[in-house]
């Protein structure tokens, strides 16, 4: 028995002690109604809310007033950018809790964000956890520990939640926010069906003898299913029978046919997200008797909305030595119509986890025992598959639908499979590191054609020395970097190479920190990050040595249009392969169309970013003897060593580095910067020029030291210098 | 002779796809895409003579072949997908693929 059975006062169908539906009005203390119940509410999960009518003021707001952003951003003092509507779902009680609290700001009428906290019971009604996930506008919203406790009352208008959002360098905020329903979304079913078809949408949970001992008698609906995810479920009441295909061979669906039927037979039909949906119990697909059911609505603008059952299919077919072949066959139906509803809400099959462009990394689970689960594919076939099956979703199918941003659940948002199914990840309730993603600069916009390097910082944040390798930033086989441009699918960064390396272990003590840079903007995929516009990128990195998938804060960018007409005409030729592996690989002999290119872009772009990035491209291979690999004489491949150009490379990597020492530390990144400069500098001591590879190091220093960089980095500049004067 | 049904299932995404039995093209497509929801891209059938059979598959985008030498006596229903880490995979069945 868990903790639902026990306490809770509200049942799945919605019977006992219904709460406030979502349509009722702002929730404000009334008058006790009748009769009185005997118990408080018992509860504490479910959606919450604090609502603030602003209208734009034409003189300054009157301060105290509840603020919901963080405080040190200049511009959110404005009045127009308060928060008028923040949720909360808090998820600690009732049936399958999680012990995750989300929330969503929507603030400036079209910004908001959305975060997603771990939670640990704190007290009797209290709990408290770290912020592990955020979404939309981040930038405004910093903190990353969340303490939440619940005023219980007797009726639900009396209940509310108080939460304390810290960290992140904002000053501490709480806000107290109204209980709104015991559910975290609402959603409106249609089950329409074709003439002749008796739609199964509830069983007998003990029909059928093959079944898991403990699993309660009850008569099961779809509805309740749902209910049982955590949304509030209601019927259209339109449900109703339509005309099939005319008889004869072409009496089966096709999924365009079935697209029209949606919209003229769903009487809530609208091309627009909505938390509704069309179930259609139909004969048969025209991919015949092996489709069983379908979520055929990945068509047109707006997906999800749609979803078929076929009855004239397998599922309609018990196995030749089922013991209870009717039962069977009821209980394929009504899972086949639970399982194509789970698509509708962009869940992915069990064993799909992983493809597709999922927010961060996903585990398969091919062994699940869920409604996302093919029950013959498993070990020991669908006997083995339903002996324990408790007509339920994995916990972290659970958690997409309760708290993922809502627009990749709610059907008619996200594109089908864009974010399904984002949380799988073995993401530990108490991390011990934290990955940060961010780049060299106040502001994450670039310029246009300006290639973007990301910084990644991990920080041991537990109390504990941790042994690390170190290459673990480096190795890019345990790092995955999804970059989502607003309005596309998700792509997952696909660098050039991945190197093999000999690596060792290293400790990071508590609170210290690593880093590595990442090139972002190009790779296998051809170039992610190029077209202006805004971007969101965020990083998962497997600790081996902890088995932990440390996801980062996604970092959200801007590419700036362009300025003029050579930037247009030249980034024709610019987003290209070979540039992007010359940026990739800091430079290239060989290569020589993307090195005229780059050429061009130095010559003619000179006053933009995108034109230190060429000089440092084009100096590189030119600083050192270059070996290229060219067929011989007999065809038989031989080494040809090409003779360094130094005074070449001195002159572009001098006035690349050196001569705007900010833009570059700004442009290359803080940790490339100082890596070109380094290379730079031995490479002038190893002709001779002393003074001007201790010049080269000074300007590092002083241009790194007054962007704060750490001090062991600013050291180390020092030292070289210092170096080379012996 | 035997039935041969080939299944291309999960992980084509914008994939050119040659298929070879016994070193000879049978299929050959542009663009073949995964419907995930089903786990379903394209299939086709064939017959083959009974004993070992080599079905090899190729994709030229991704330079990656891959082939399965299949001892064949029954109709054999053989699904090819594209995993996460880009291994390739087969599996052969006796029963037709079932879809949800």
């Amino acid at each position: 028995m868990n903790e639902y059975d026990v306490l809770t006062l509200v049942d799945d169908n919605g019977a006992i002690g219904e709460q406030t539906p979502l349509s009722a009005p702002a929730a404000l203390p009334t008058p006790i109604p009748q009769p009185i119940p005997p118990f408080p509410q018992l509860r504490a999960s479910g959606l919450y809310e604090w609502k603030r009518e602003i209208h734009l003021p034409t003189t300054p707001i009157p301060q105290p007033i509840p603020h919901p952003i963080p405080q040190p951003t200049p511009t959110l003092s404005s009045p127009i950018v308060l928060a008028l509507r923040q949720e909360l779902r808090l998820d600690v009680d009732g049936r399958y809790p999680l012990m995750v609290a989300s929330g969503t700001s929507f603030f400036r009428f079209t910004a908001r964000v959305h975060w997603i906290a771990n939670l640990t019971k704190t007290g009797l009604n209290s709990w408290s956890g770290n912020i592990w996930y955020k979404d939309g506008d981040t930038a405004q919203f910093l903190y990353t520990q969340v303490q939440i406790s619940v005023q219980r009352g007797w009726f639900p208008v009396q209940q509310s939640a108080t939460v304390t959002f810290s960290g992140g360098g904002a000053a501490e905020y709480s806000l107290t926010y109204e209980y709104k329903s015991s559910y975290y979304h609402p959603v409106e079913f249609e089950f329409d069906y074709e003439k002749g078809v008796t739609p199964v949408t509830e069983i007998d949970t003990h029909a059928h003898p093959n079944r898991p001992t403990t699993l309660p008698k009850e008569t099961l609906s779809i509805e309740t299913v749902y209910r049982r995810v955590g949304f509030e479920v209601a019927k259209s009441g339109g449900d109703s029978a339509i005309p099939g295909p005319p008889p004869g061979p072409e009496q089966k669906w096709s999924d365009n046919e079935m697209h029209d039927a949606m919209q003229v037979h769903w009487s809530r039909f609208s091309n627009a997200p909505r938390w509704a949906m069309w179930v259609f119990f139909a004969t048969q697909h025209e991919m015949g008797s092996g489709l069983g059911g379908i979520m055929f609505d990945d068509i047109g603008s707006n997906h999800r909305q749609g979803t078929a059952i076929f009855y004239n299919s397998f599922i309609s077919q018990a196995p030749s030595s089922d013991p209870a072949p009717d039962a069977q066959v009821k209980r394929m139906r009504f899972w086949t119509a639970v399982h194509e509803m789970g698509h509708a809400f962009n869940l992915a099959h069990s064993w799909q986890k992983a493809l597709g462009t999922p927010w961060i990394p996903l585990a398969n689970e091919p062994e699940a025992r869920s409604f996302m689960n093919y029950p013959y594919n498993v070990n020991g076939g669908q006997t083995a598959f339903f002996s324990n099956f408790e007509y339920r979703f994995t916990n972290s199918e659970l958690l997409f639908m309760r708290h993922a941003p809502f627009r990749f659940v709610q059907p008619g948002n996200a594109n089908w499979f864009d974010h399904h199914g984002f949380q799988q990840a073995s993401i530990s309730q108490s991390p011990t590191f934290q990955l940060e993603l961010r780049v060299n600069r106040k502001q994450a916009l670039f310029e246009f054609m300006e290639p973007v390097v990301l910084e990644l910082k991990l920080t041991n944040t537990s109390s504990q020395p941790q042994l690390i390798s170190d290459k673990l930033l480096s190795e890019l086989d345990h790092l995955m970097v999804i970059i989502k441009k607003d309005s596309k699918p998700a792509r997952q960064f696909a660098p050039y190479a991945h190197y093999c390396w000999k690596s060792q272990v290293r400790v990071l003590m508590p609170g210290e920190s690593t880093y590595e840079s990442l090139f972002i903007s190009a790779g296998k995929n051809g170039w992610d990050v190029a077209e202006p516009g805004y971007y969101t990128l965020q990083a998962a990195l497997h600790v081996e040595s902890t088995g932990e998938d440390v996801v980062s804060n996604p970092l959200r960018l801007r590419i700036a249009p362009p300025q003029g007409y050579d930037e247009e005409f030249l980034a024709q030729d610019f987003f290209s392969e070979e540039v992007g592996r010359i940026l990739s690989f800091d430079g290239s002999r060989v290569l020589n169309g993307g090195n005229n290119t780059l050429r061009e872009v130095s010559e003619r772009l000179g006053d933009r970013k995108v034109a230190i990035h060429a000089q440092v491209a084009l100096a590189m291979p030119l600083a050192k003897a270059y070996k290229v690999l060219e067929a011989g004489d007999a065809g038989q491949p031989r080494i040809r060593v090409l003779p360094p150009n130094p005074e070449a490379a001195n002159r572009e990597l001098s006035d690349a580095l050196l001569e705007q020492p900010h833009a570059a530390a700004e442009t290359l990144g803080h940790i490339d910067y100082k890596d070109y400069v380094d290379r730079f500098s031995d490479h002038l001591e190893q002709q001779g020029d002393i003074q001007e590879a201790m010049d080269a190091q000074e300007t590092l220093l002083n241009t790194l030291s007054s962007r704060q960089v750490i001090d062991r980095v600013l050291q180390a500049i020092q030292q070289r210098r210092d170096t080379y004067q012996r | 002779m035997q039935l041969l049904h080939v299944a291309l299932q999960d992980g084509f995404i914008h994939e050119d796809v040659i298929v070879r039995v016994n070193d000879e093209a049978v299929f050959q497509k542009k663009d073949v895409n995964t419907r995930f929801q089903i786990g379903f891209a394209d299939s086709f059938e064939l017959n083959v003579q009974d004993g070992k059979n080599k079905v090899e598959i190729v994709l030229p985008s991704k330079q990656r072949s891959e082939s399965q030498t299949l001892e064949i006596s029954k109709p054999m229903y053989l699904s090819i997908s594209i995993t996460s880490d880009e291994t390739i995979e087969f599996r052969a069945s006796d029963e037709s693929f079932k879809y949800l």
